[in-house]
C-alpha cells in the first residue's frame, strides 16, 4: 500500500513537468522533449556555473587555511537554505490542503502512511535541490585535487540525510501555517505577506551575499571558529566530508535523523485531526447585491483577475517580477550607494536610459501569469468550455488579465525612474512602451506555452503553477528574449547602430512576436480548446 | 431541439460512442440509461461542444454544433455529473459571471432571487464556493444552469447530491422548462426517477443505442427497471 502510494505521488511530481498527467494520456512530440531537454540544460547550467563561482572563491580562500571543513559547511548551509525555500509552502499544501486529502483518509490507509507517501514526494524534491547546490561544491573540490574516499562516500550518505531536516523544519512551519490559514478570513492575505517577508529575507540576503562572501574570505578563521561553537551540525558535516570522520558522520547523521523522527511522529499523531478538522470563519450571510451588469469580455478577464489575486501561490509566483519593478524604484530613491555607483560609472544619459529600460524589460519577461492560466482552469475547465464564448476570447482573456494586471506596475514604475534618473524624453517613452510590449509578448506566449503542455488534473495549485513546464519555458524564454536582445546590442550592434534605433527594432520585433502569436492563437483555438478535454 | 445523427467518438482503440442517432422534440424530458461506461458522459459532452467528435452530427435548435458552436451554447445549459466549480468565487459572483456571460440584463437579479429561494441557497450565496458542501454545489450549478432560461437543459446525473426537496424542485423546473416550449435531456441510473419523470428514454450499451421510444414503447407492460436488464442480458 505504501509503495502505491509513493509511487503514484512520484508520478504527480514527475509527471507534472511533462504536463499530461492522468487522463487518455498522449504520447510526447519530439518537439516537447527537446524543450524540455533545453530546459533542463538552462536551468543546470545557470545554476552550476554561479554556485561553481561561489564555492570556488570559498575553497581559494579557506583551503590554505586548514578551513576545508567550514567549506563544506558552507556548501550544507547553501544547500539547506536553497531547498527550504523551495519547500516550504510545497509542504504546506501537499501535507496538509492536498486536494486528495479526503479521499485517502476515506480509504484503508494508514494516516502514517499517507504522511510517509507525501514525504516522500517532498524528500525527492529537496533532494534534488540540494544536488544542484552540493554537486557543483563537489566538483570544485575535485577539481582542486583533494580527494578522499572516506569523504566521497560521506558526501553520498550525507546527501541523502540532508533533506530531513529540512523537511523537519518545512513541515512545522506548513503546519502552523495550515492552522493560522484555517482560522482567518483573510488567509490568502496572510499567506502573501508571509510569502513576501521570506522573499524579502531571502532577497536582503542575496543583496548582502557579495558583502558576505568578502567578510567570509577576510574573516575566515574567525567566522569559521564561531561555526564550529555554535553549527555543531555544520561542523560535523564539514568534517566528514572533507577528511572523512567517521564520527562526525555518525553525529551528523543523529543530528539529521533525530529531528525528522520526531517531527514525523508528532504531526503523525495528529494527521487526521490536522486533515478533518475545519475551523473555518464565520459564515458570511448573503444579504443581497454583487449581480453589477457587464460585457463577456470582462466577465471573462474579471474571473482571471479574481483567481490571481485570491491565490498567493499563483500571484507570488508568476508575478513576483511586478513587485520587483515597484521595488526598483524604491530601492534607488533610499539606496544613496546604489545611485552614487551609478553616478562614478559615468554612463552616458543614452547608456544609462538604456539599462534602465533592458531592467524593466527583464523584470516585464519573467512575469508569467497567463503560463498556467489554463491548467489553473483544473477540473473547472467544462465551464467555459460550455459557455456561449469563442474560444479565442477565452484565451484573450486570460493574456489580457495578464497585461493589466502588470500595466499599472510597468507605468508607475517607468514613470518613478523616469522621474529619478532623468534619462530624457526618447528614453522615457521606452522606459514606457517596450515593457508593455514584452508584457503582450510574454502574455501570448504564455498562453501558447500553456496550451502545449496543459496539466489539467491536479491536487494543489503549486503543481500547475510551480511545477510545470509551461511556467518554467514562459518564465525563461521571456527572460531570454530580453537579455538576449541586451547582449546582442552590446557584443555586436554597439558600433553600427544607435541605442535608440535599437530599441525601436526591439519595439518592432516585440509587436510582431505579438502578432505571430496572437495570429497563431487565433488559428488554433477552438481546436485547442476542445483537445484539452481530452489532455 | 436536438438531433443527434450517426455521433460517433473514439478515444483510442475503444468506441465510446457508436452510430449513435437520437432526435429530442420540444416540451420531451428525454432521458438517457446505460450501465457506467456506456458512452453517456461522452455523448452529453459532445452535445454540450466540450467534446469533439469523430464522425456524425449535431444539431441543436436546426444549429450545427460543429459548425454553430455558439448559437448552440446560447440556447443551452449544461450540468455536469460533478460540479466542478469556480472555488475562488463567491456564489453570487459566480451567478454574475455567468449572467454577464449569457449577456442578461437587470433580470438577473429577479431570476436569482427566485431560483435561490426555490433551492434554499439564498443565504450562502456570500460564501466562497470553496466552503460548500458537494450538495451546494450541484445546487448553484443547477441555478446557474437554469438562470438564463436555456431552449435546452443537458444534464449528467443530475440528481446526485442533491437532498430530496431540491431535487423534487429540480423535476418542477425540468417540466416547467419542457411546458415553455424547451427540451431536457439527461443520463441517470435511477430508472424509478426516470420512470416517473421522463417523455421517452434512450438505452445505450457499449456505445450504441439498443432501445429508445416513449416510456410506454420502451416498457411495455413491465418496468423500466426489468427492460434495462433483460436488454443488459441480450447483449451482454
Amino acid at each position: 500500500m505504501l509503495r502505491s502510494l509513493v509511487v503514484i505521488q512520484l508520478r504527480g511530481l514527475l509527471g507534472s513537468l511533462g504536463g499530461r498527467l492522468g487522463g487518455r494520456r498522449k504520447k510526447a512530440r519530439p518537439m516537447n522533449k527537446v524543450l524540455v531537454g533545453l530546459a533542463a540544460i538552462y536551468i543546470i547550467g545557470s545554476l552550476g556555473a554561479s554556485l561553481g563561482f561561489y564555492f570556488h572563491t570559498m575553497l581559494a580562500a579557506f583551503a590554505p587555511l586548514g578551513l576545508a571543513w567550514f567549506y563544506f559547511a558552507l556548501a550544507g548551509l547553501t544547500a539547506f537554505v536553497f531547498s527550504f525555500l523551495g519547500s516550504v509552502f510545497l509542504a504546506q499544501s501537499s501535507l496538509f490542503a492536498a486536494k486528495d486529502n479526503e479521499l485517502l483518509l476515506f480509504l484503508p490507509i494508514k494516516p502514517e502512511q499517507i504522511l510517509l507517501a507525501r514525504m516522500a514526494a517532498l524528500y525527492l524534491m529537496a533532494l534534488g535541490i540540494q544536488a544542484l547546490v552540493l554537486l557543483p561544491a563537489l566538483a570544485v573540490w575535485l577539481l582542486a585535487g583533494s580527494v578522499n574516499m572516506p569523504g566521497l562516500l560521506f558526501f553520498v550518505l550525507t546527501g541523502l540525510l540532508l533533506p530531513l531536516p529540512v523537511l523537519a523544519l518545512s513541515t512545522i512551519l506548513g503546519w502552523l501555517l495550515s492552522i493560522l490559514s484555517s482560522r482567518l478570513r483573510r488567509k490568502n492575505l496572510v499567506i502573501i505577506l508571509l510569502s513576501l517577508g521570506f522573499l524579502a529575507a531571502y532577497f536582503i540576503g542575496y543583496s548582502r551575499l557579495i558583502g558576505l562572501m568578502n567578510e567570509l574570505v577576510s574573516r575566515g578563521q574567525q567566522l569559521a571558529q564561531a561555526a564550529r561553537a555554535s553549527l555543531p551540525p555544520a561542523y560535523h558535516y564539514g568534517l566528514a566530508l572533507a577528511e572523512g570522520k567517521a564520527a562526525s558522520f555518525l553525529l551528523f547523521a543523529l543530528f539529521c535523523l533525530a529531528p525528522f523522527a520526531l517531527v514525523m511522529w508528532l504531526v503523525s499523531l495528529n494527521y487526521v485531526k490536522v486533515l478533518s478538522t475545519r475551523h473555518g470563519a464565520p459564515k458570511l450571510v448573503y444579504r443581497g447585491g454583487g449581480m453589477a451588469v457587464g460585457g463577456r469580455m470582462r466577465a471573462l478577464v474579471k474571473k482571471e483577475m479574481r483567481r490571481f489575486f485570491t491565490s498567493p501561490v499563483y500571484l507570488m509566483n508568476t508575478g513576483i517580477g511586478l513587485l520587483f519593478m515597484l521595488g526598483l524604484p524604491i530601492y534607488l530613491l533610499f539606496d544613496k550607494n546604489a545611485l552614487a555607483l551609478l553616478a562614478q560609472l559615468g554612463l552616458p544619459q543614452e547608456w544609462l536610459g538604456g539599462l534602465l529600460v533592458l531592467a524593466q524589460c527583464a523584470l516585464a519577461g519573467s512575469v508569467f501569469i497567463s503560463a498556467p492560466s489554463i491548467s489553473l482552469e483544473g477540473r473547472a475547465l467544462w465551464i467555459v468550455q460550455s459557455l456561449p464564448v469563442r474560444p479565442i476570447n477565452a484565451l484573450l482573456a486570460k493574456a489580457m488579465a495578464h497585461i493589466l494586471i502588470s500595466l499599472p506596475p510597468i507605468l508607475l514604475s517607468g514613470a518613478a525612474l523616469a522621474w529619478l534618473m532623468k534619462p530624457g524624453a526618447v528614453y522615457t517613452a521606452f522606459l514606457l512602451l517596450l515593457p508593455v510590449l514584452v508584457s503582450v509578448f510574454c502574455a501570448l506566449l504564455g498562453l501558447e506555452l500553456n496550451l502545449r503542455f496543459p496539466k489539467l488534473e491536479w491536487r494543489s495549485e503549486t503543481e500547475p503553477v510551480k511545477q510545470s513546464m509551461s511556467t518554467f519555458l514562459a518564465m525563461s524564454l521571456g527572460f531570454i528574449t530580453v537579455a538576449a536582445l541586451g547582449a546582442l546590442y552590446a557584443l555586436a550592434l554597439v558600433r553600427t547602430m544607435a541605442l535608440g534605433t535599437f530599441l525601436l527594432l526591439c519595439a518592432a520585433l516585440f509587436a510582431l512576436l505579438s502578432l505571430t502569436l496572437y495570429l497563431h492563437l487565433d488559428r488554433i483555438a477552438d481546436r485547442a480548446f476542445l483537445d484539452l478535454s481530452e489532455a | 431541439m436536438l438531433r443527434i445523427e450517426n455521433l460517433s467518438k473514439s478515444y483510442g482503440d475503444k468506441k465510446a460512442v457508436d452510430g449513435l442517432d437520437l432526435h429530442i422534440q420540444p416540451g420531451e424530458i428525454y432521458g438517457f440509461i446505460g450501465h457506467n461506461g456506456a458512452g453517456k458522459t461522452t455523448a452529453i459532452k459532445a452535445v454540450c461542444g466540450i467534446l469533439r467528435f469523430d464522425a456524425g452530427e449535431i444539431y441543436i435548435n436546426g444549429h450545427s454544433v460543429r459548425t454553430e458552436a455558439l448559437a448552440c451554447k446560447q440556447r443551452t445549459a449544461y450540468l455536469p455529473d460533478n460540479p466542478d466549480l469556480y472555488e475562488y468565487l463567491s456564489g453570487i459572483k459566480y451567478l454574475n459571471f455567468i449572467a454577464d456571460v449569457f449577456s442578461m440584463g437587470t433580470e438577473r437579479e429577479e431570476r436569482i432571487r427566485e431560483l435561490a429561494e426555490a433551492f434554499e441557497l439564498t443565504a450562502d450565496l456570500a460564501q466562497p464556493i470553496s466552503a460548500y458542501s458537494h450538495g451546494m454545489k450541484q445546487k448553484l450549478a443547477v441555478i446557474s444552469a437554469l438562470m438564463h432560461a436555456p431552449k435546452l437543459l443537458v444534464m449528467d446525473e443530475p440528481f446526485t447530491g442533491l437532498d430530496p426537496k431540491a431535487s423534487f424542485t429540480l423535476k418542477q423546473r425540468m417540466r416547467a422548462l419542457c411546458d415553455a416550449g424547451g427540451a431536457v435531456f439527461f443520463s441517470t441510473h435511477v430508472l424509478e426517477v426516470a420512470e416517473k419523470l421522463c417523455d421517452k428514454v434512450a438505452i445505450i450499451r457499449r456505445g450504441k443505442l439498443v432501445k429508445s421510444g416513449t416510456m410506454e414503447e420502451v416498457r411495455g407492460d413491465e418496468s423500466l427497471e426489468e427492460v434495462f436488464l433483460e436488454l443488459e442480458a441480450d447483449h451482454a
